[in-house]
C-alpha cells in the first residue's frame, strides 16, 4: 500500500457516518409504532439507547434457509457484543395473514428463543406494509389467495428512530458485521479509526 | 563393495519370526487348554482374548459413531446446536464447536400474542 493509497482510506473512513443514540433521535415517532409487540400487546415503542435490527419474516419458514437469518443476527449481537447498542426487531405479518396458515410457526419459536431477546412487531397487513415500505428494498410476497408467501432475506440496521443506515443480507454476517461496526465502533477488525 | 546388510533381508527374516512364532503360541496355546480342562480352544480364540481385553468394545465404537452420525445429520437438518437454531450449510461456516440440540418448532404464545395473530 501506498502512501496516497493509505491516506484516502484514512479520510474515507472518517467521512461515513458517526451515529450516536443520543444524536440521531429527534421526536417521539418510529415507523414501527403502529405494530403491536406480540410478547406484550402493546405497541411497539423504540429505545432511544439502541439502534434497531430488522428482520422481516413470516412466521413459516418460507424459504429453506429462513434460519440463516436468525444465525446471522445471533452473530451480529455476539461479535460485536451489542446487547446494550442493538435492538433486535422482526416484523412478521399476522399468522391469518400467511399462506400456511397455523401450520408452521418456526420462525417465531426461533425468535423466540435466541440467546438476544428479538421483539416480534405484527399488526394489520397493511400496517406491516407501511412499516416495510420504509426499509428500502424490503418486501413480502403476496400469493393469488393475498396471502403472504414469502419475503425479502435482508436485514436493516436502523437509527434508534427507525432511519435506515444499511441494509445486507440477513445470513451473511461476514460482510454485516464490519459495516455495522463502522457505525456503533466497536472496533471489531480495527476498521474503526477511533479505535486506533 | 563389501556387501551390505539388505533391510528388505532383515525385514524378511522378521516378518518370517514373527509369523512362526505366533503360530506356535496359537498352538501351544490350544495344546494347554486342552492339557489344564480338556477342552481345546479355537487356534483364534487367543486372539481374540487379546483383542477383547485391549481394544473398545463394539458397543462402544458404536456409540461414538452415533454421536458422530447425530451431529452430522444436525447439521444437515438445519438444528443449531447450542442455540436451537436452525442452520444451512452455508451459515455454518465459521461456527464450530457446537454440539446437538432439540429442535423447536412450537412456539409459546399467550391470549393476547394470538389475538394479535389472528389466530
Amino acid at each position: 500500500m501506498n502512501r496516497r493509497v493509505f491516506l484516502s482510506g484514512i479520510s474515507a473512513t472518517a467521512l461515513l457516518p458517526q451515529f450516536t443514540a443520543a444524536q440521531e433521535v429527534q421526536g417521539n415517532s418510529h415507523p414501527f409504532e403502529f405494530l403491536r409487540d406480540i410478547s406484550t400487546g402493546e405497541n411497539f415503542r423504540f429505545d432511544e439507547e439502541r439502534y434497531n435490527l430488522v428482520i422481516v419474516m413470516t412466521a413459516q419458514e418460507s424459504y429453506s434457509d429462513c434460519g440463516g437469518a436468525f444465525i446471522g443476527v445471533h452473530q451480529i449481537m455476539t461479535e460485536l457484543n451489542a446487547r446494550d447498542t442493538i435492538h433486535p426487531i422482526m416484523i412478521m405479518p399476522r399468522v391469518a395473514d400467511q399462506s400456511y396458515g397455523q401450520s408452521d410457526l418456526r420462525n417465531i419459536a426461533r425468535a423466540q428463543r435466541s440467546e438476544y431477546p428479538i421483539t416480534i412487531l405484527s399488526g394489520d397487513l397493511t400496517d406491516i406494509q407501511a412499516a416495510i415500505a420504509t426499509l428500502n428494498g424490503a418486501f413480502l410476497e403476496i400469493d393469488p389467495q393475498g396471502k403472504v408467501s414469502g419475503h425479502t432475506q435482508d436485514a436493516y440496521f436502523l437509527t434508534p428512530s427507525g432511519n435506515q443506515l444499511l441494509s445486507h443480507r440477513a445470513d451473511d454476517y461476514f460482510t454485516f458485521v464490519p459495516l455495522i461496526d463502522r457505525i456503533i465502533g466497536r472496533c471489531y477488525g480495527g476498521l474503526n479509526p477511533s479505535c486506533w | 563393495m563389501a556387501e551390505t546388510h539388505s533391510t528388505s533381508k532383515t525385514f524378511f527374516h522378521a516378518a518370517h519370526f514373527m509369523m512362526y512364532a505366533t503360530m506356535f503360541t496359537m498352538i501351544a496355546q490350544n495344546l494347554a487348554s486342552m492339557a489344564v480342562t480338556g477342552v481345546p480352544i479355537g487356534l483364534l480364540d487367543p486372539v481374540g482374548m487379546l483383542a477383547n481385553m485391549h481394544i473398545p468394545s463394539v458397543e462402544g465404537i458404536a456409540a461414538l459413531g452415533e454421536a458422530g452420525g447425530a451431529l452430522m445429520d444436525a447439521a444437515a437438518n438445519g438444528t443449531w446446536v447450542t442455540d436451537s437454531f436452525f442452520i444451512d450449510p452455508h451459515a455454518a461456516i465459521g461456527h464450530a464447536g457446537h454440539g446437538a440440540a432439540a429442535v423447536a418448532t412450537e412456539p409459546v404464545l399467550t391470549d393476547s400474542a394470538r389475538e394479535i395473530l389472528g389466530m
